[in-house]
């Protein structure tokens, strides 16, 4: 039940930690707001209440603390408030949650970051009182010793808390040393309280510090250690594991109507069993085969609703997504010492959930890029008459079955003759043919594998994560990126992706004895062009089709097989606006398919935006005409 | 069987709740809010409510007032430990709600090993706890508290307020034990005793350790005496009441400064803490029995009811609150059983007997 | 805890709990009691501990636990002459 509970924690949770992040980012930036400062202090309470339920006890105790600061705050006792602490508090939060995501638990240092969290938002700048001692020198303590030196000095209410600090000392393996003093002398002994704990415990172990530390581990806010002579560092690997969230966010009313499917289906299927009875009792043949008939129109509505629903059930919305990048953006503006600003839109937009999972690297990546590369520093700005802050607007739209996801910044714009220069230095494209490119194919060109057009590495960007990756990335998930400059105002990175990546409408056709699948909706006519009816024209051919040239490309041959046998077979698609004909072997039928983003070593192939199943369970790719021809 | 509505806006707390519930053999309904909960309320017909203080749209507090209103029953209050919990908690269960659970805290499978038996303790009370017996009691507590607060208001009211107890050494201690409805309880016993009481009273009220300061404050507002937390080693006077310090036990023992109450760590050995039991089993270490007066009242469960009968027996007097105004009558139920009750009295009227027993 | 009083000496036996810190100070604090013999000890709680720091009684005996005869003991021993 644990791990369900922490899974379906990451969802809330996160949610409700994005939700506060942008309360307090707002209330930070705007006027007093009672209604945004509730529904922040609610979000707090409920992520304190889900911390401490599931054990994470650093999370738990400094969103306590935040969640007092904002009942004050609540309360008016709050002197105007002072949101920063909070924010932080936030999105340290978030990081945590993506530890948790990611590795399964907090990090080592989960503890002191939120006693420091606590003592910033306890108004006192001080260290956290716990400090087994700043002054503490361990070398000292056990002078001419070896072995790892402990100063443990448990909280004042450690006796109420079930802690007995004799007990937890002993567990220390390899004692050598111990004492035992008290931190304070006895004021009144007639009023001496004996549950109040003013122990302080030094000791010297002579086993190896994560063996120490481990023992130690309930109490390690309240332990200094010092490892002495032998000192042994002791850092663990980095860890880096590829975060893939399973989880999915239904909306109640689309699990209850799949319920009700599946009660449908509960009853159709009775009655196949009532169905195979009568066959088995020799009944008649005719009667039988029309009531299974019957049956099987039934079974095949369900079917369909069932997969209209679940196709439906896999939309959500973008705003989680979204919601993770104005932390991230903070911190890398914050790295780069280039103040930004981050607007967001369109959080409402709904994709499949497979696109919205694959979308976070390349978003981030496009952020990462406007902020080192595209925005200039604050001197520049503002010798360009633009404001020292950037703004960089992250918005998503739907347009017709896709959704468009543009990353726009106000910086520099991408420079045509620094991006040829480079390319041409790299060798990834030769010196005349640079010549006779637009700038507009030059800025496209930063999307060539190898290229990257930042003077130097930076620890933002990164070394070897270009704009080849972004592409890579949202090609497979079917979709297609698009750079636009305009140097000196700015530059917008646009993403189109399709919103659904279940039952498509699919054409399938035969091509170099293959099958392959066309997307049903770019396709505009199945025409029967004679061979007599084309004629060439320049370097390819075209026919008329009511009064229109179109020209005419074979399908096998775009896809770079030899050209099949005759035939009068064209599909003609919408091309970048203009139709293209394509013939093709043979029209073979139009179906419903489960298309899947491409993934090994056919991710990157041209022209293929995924594959689907067929009835035989082959495998089928499904081609993006455009791509083919691009 | 018992139909409980589980109102919680964590997706989190309400599954751990209701699977809870559900194994234990509640029929379980939920809703994520106050005004989800409302709209319920008529089609559910829940013989017992839990309710989360701090939600969206509408809070606890305003929905359990609601509840009230339409179709009182008996609501379990789920709070959190903070400061702003304790208070709204304490305003819940003056509001009419018959008891509360702190939201679990800690390491989560000892978090739902420790809920599961006391949600389904509080809420199989509660199924069967009077909702009704409040209407006039709660009605005159609400005089006496707007009473009570007036004079505030204007700056009029002189005394006390805030002061340690300073009177001389006492004679003899009077021990109060109360659970579920006792904060109530409290205020009309507190509220009616004597401003020349005698003996200093000392409070084991189980709670949560950040509850009982919130508690001794609100008491104090309406008591004739000073009401403190014994937050440390507590030397006892005459005019004094003492509220254990939640989450822990409240002990007595003798040092130069005389009798002192002070908070020691829960001890494993008893359920609910402050322990009753724990609080006059100390003061028979050091008070003569004769010395020693026990009140019990309404709680579930039965602890104190064994060393008050023992008190009892050797010669001290006890009062057990009766059963008619008894939110839950199990603590005064247990001791009554075991034949330990000099006076069985409704709570109204404990002030004015512990007056007559310690007259002179 | 048990205690056995023998003149000033007091002997602790059996494993000393954390609420037996309180009946530990009232008895150090009343005053007739100079000397502890831990011989008998199985245990000390941290609170007890506390207690004997700090009421400084003279600490004897050598228990059979382990720990209490090689460090506990010897470090309240040594803190009582060290003052």
């Amino acid at each position: 039940m644990i791990d369900e509970l922490l899974a379906q924690f990451l969802i809330e949770g996160r949610e409700q930690a994005l939700e506060a992040g942008a309360d307090l980012a707002a209330l930070q930036r705007g006027p007093a707001d009672p209604a945004r400062l509730d529904r922040c202090f609610r979000a707090v309470h409920t992520l304190k209440g889900s911390a401490d339920l599931l054990g994470l006890t650093p999370m738990g105790r400094v969103l306590h603390a935040a969640e007092d600061v904002l009942g004050r705050l609540r309360g008016g006792q709050g002197e105007g408030g002072d949101f920063s602490v909070l924010l932080e508090v936030a999105d340290q939060v978030e990081r945590w949650l993506d530890d948790l995501d990611t590795v399964g638990v907090l990090p080592e240092s989960a503890s002191a970051a939120s006693q420091a969290l606590i003592a910033r938002l306890a108004g006192d700048g001080a260290a956290p009182q716990v400090a087994a001692a700043d002054d503490w020198d361990g070398a000292s303590a056990f002078p001419g010793r070896a072995g790892v030196a402990i100063r443990y000095r448990p909280r004042a209410d450690g006796y109420f808390a079930g802690d007995d600090p004799i007990a937890i000392i002993k567990a220390v393996p390899d004692l050598a040393q111990l004492r035992v003093s008290l931190a304070e002398p006895v004021a009144d002994p007639a009023l001496y309280d004996p549950f109040r704990c003013t122990l302080v415990i030094e000791a010297l172990s002579t086993a190896a510090l994560p063996a120490v530390e481990t023992a130690l581990r309930l109490v390690r806010d309240q332990v200094a250690l010092a490892t002495l002579r032998a000192a042994e560092a002791f850092a663990p690997a980095g860890v880096e594991v590829e975060t893939a969230r399973r989880t999915l966010r239904i909306d109640a009313a689309r699990v209850d109507q799949l319920a009700d499917l599946s009660d449908q289906l509960v009853v159709a299927k009775g009655g196949l069993i009532e169905l195979a009875a009568q066959a088995e009792r020799g009944g008649d043949g005719q009667a039988l085969g029309q009531a299974l008939r019957a049956k099987q129109a039934e079974l095949d509505r369900l079917v369909a609703a069932l997969h209209t629903t679940v196709g439906q059930a896999r939309m959500t919305p973008l705003a989680p997504l979204l919601g993770r990048f104005p932390r991230l953006v903070r911190e890398i503006a914050a790295t780069l010492g280039k103040p930004a600003a981050l607007e967001i839109e369109g959080g409402e937009v709904e994709v499949d959930k497979a696109v919205v999972d694959g979308l976070f690297e390349p978003l981030l990546h496009l952020l990462r890029n406007a902020l080192d590369h595209g925005v200039e520093r604050p001197e520049a700005r503002t010798a360009a008459g633009k404001p020292a802050q950037a703004l960089v607007r992250l918005s998503a739209r739907t347009v017709g079955d896709q959704a468009v996801i543009e990353v726009v910044d106000d910086g520099a714009g991408v420079d045509p003759a620094r991006v040829r220069d480079r390319a041409v230095a790299r060798g990834l494209i030769d010196a005349t043919s640079a010549e006779a490119m637009s700038d507009a194919a030059l800025v496209d060109l930063i999307f060539l594998p190898g290229f990257s057009t930042a003077e130097t590495v930076s620890s933002v960007s990164g070394r070897g994560v270009g704009m080849d990756a972004v592409r890579a990335a949202v090609t497979r998930l079917g979709g297609r990126v698009e750079i636009d400059s305009r140097p000196g105002l700015g530059t917008t990175v646009r993403l189109a992706l399709p919103i659904r990546m279940v039952l498509a409408k699919l054409l399938v056709v035969e091509s170099a004895g293959e099958r392959f699948g066309l997307p049903l909706d770019g396709v505009a006519e199945i025409a029967r062009v004679p061979a007599d009816r084309i004629f060439p024209i320049r370097a390819g051919r075209a026919f008329v089709l009511r009064d229109e040239v179109v020209p005419l490309v074979d399908l096998a041959q775009a896809l770079g097989a030899e050209a099949g046998p005759s035939s009068d077979r064209v599909v003609v698609a919408g091309v970048g606006g203009e139709p293209v004909g394509f013939a093709v072997d043979a029209v073979v039928e139009r179906i419903d398919a489960v298309v899947r983003p491409m993934a090994g070593l056919l991710a990157g192939a041209r022209g293929v935006s995924g594959s689907t199943l067929t009835a035989d369970g082959s495998v089928m790719l499904v081609l993006d005409l455009a791509e083919l021809l691009a | 069987m018992t139909k409980v509505l589980v109102v919680d806006d964590s997706a989190l707390l309400r599954r751990v709740l209701s699977e809870i519930l559900t194994e234990a053999g509640f029929e379980v309904a939920i809703a994520r809010d106050g005004v989800e909960a409302l709209a319920k309320l008529d089609e559910v017909r829940p013989d017992v409510v839990t309710l989360d203080v701090q939600m969206p749209r509408m809070n606890g507090l305003e929905c359990l007032e609601q509840i009230m209103a339409r179709r009182p029953c008996p609501v379990v209050m789920v709070s959190s430990l903070t400061a702003e919990g304790a208070e709204a908690t304490l305003s819940a269960l003056e509001l009419g709600a018959v008891d509360f659970l702190p939201k679990p805290d800690g390491v989560v499978s000892l978090a739902i090993d420790e809920l599961a038996p006391v949600l389904i303790e509080k809420v199989t009370a509660a199924a069967t706890a009077k909702v009704g017996r409040g209407s006039r009691l709660l009605e005159r507590l609400r005089a006496r508290r707007e009473a009570a607060r007036a004079p505030t208001k204007t700056g009029a009211r002189p005394r006390k307020q805030g002061a340690a107890p300073a009177g001389d050494p006492p004679e003899g201690l009077v021990l109060v034990g109360t659970s579920t409805g006792g904060p109530a309880a409290l205020e009309a016993l507190l509220g009616d005793i004597a401003p020349d009481f005698p003996w200093p009273i000392l409070v084991a009220q189980h709670m949560p350790a950040s509850f009982t300061a919130s508690l001794a404050a609100r008491l104090d507002g309406l008591c004739p005496l000073s009401v403190v937390e014994a937050a440390g080693p507590t030397p006892l006077r005459t005019g004094g009441v003492y509220i254990a310090r939640g989450g822990a036990d409240m002990v007595v023992s003798r040092r130069a400064a005389g009798l002192v109450a002070l908070p020691a760590p829960a001890d494993p050995a008893h359920r609910w803490h402050p322990s009753v039991d724990r609080l006059v089993a100390s003061a028979m270490a050091h008070v003569a029995p004769d010395r020693l007066v026990g009140v019990l009242m309404t709680g579930m469960g039965d602890d104190g009811a064994r060393t008050m009968a023992e008190l009892h027996r050797l010669g001290g007097r006890t009062v057990a609150e009766s059963e008619e105004t008894a939110v839950v009558w199990g603590m005064p139920g247990a001791l009554v059983r075991l034949g330990g009750a000099s006076a069985v009295e409704p709570v109204d009227a404990i002030a004015g007997r512990l007056s007559m027993m310690l007259a002179r | 805890m048990r205690i056995e009083r023998n003149g000033a000496i007091a002997a602790l036996h059996g494993h000393c709990r954390v609420e037996d810190a309180e009946t530990l100070a009232a008895l150090l604090w009343e005053g007739s009691v100079t000397t502890l013999d831990l011989s008998g000890c199985d245990s000390l709680h941290g609170a007890v501990v506390q207690a004997i720091l700090a009421f400084q009684p003279s600490v004897v005996g050598s228990p059979g636990d382990e720990f209490l005869k090689q460090h506990l003991v010897p470090a309240l021993a040594r803190r009582a002459t060290a003052d």
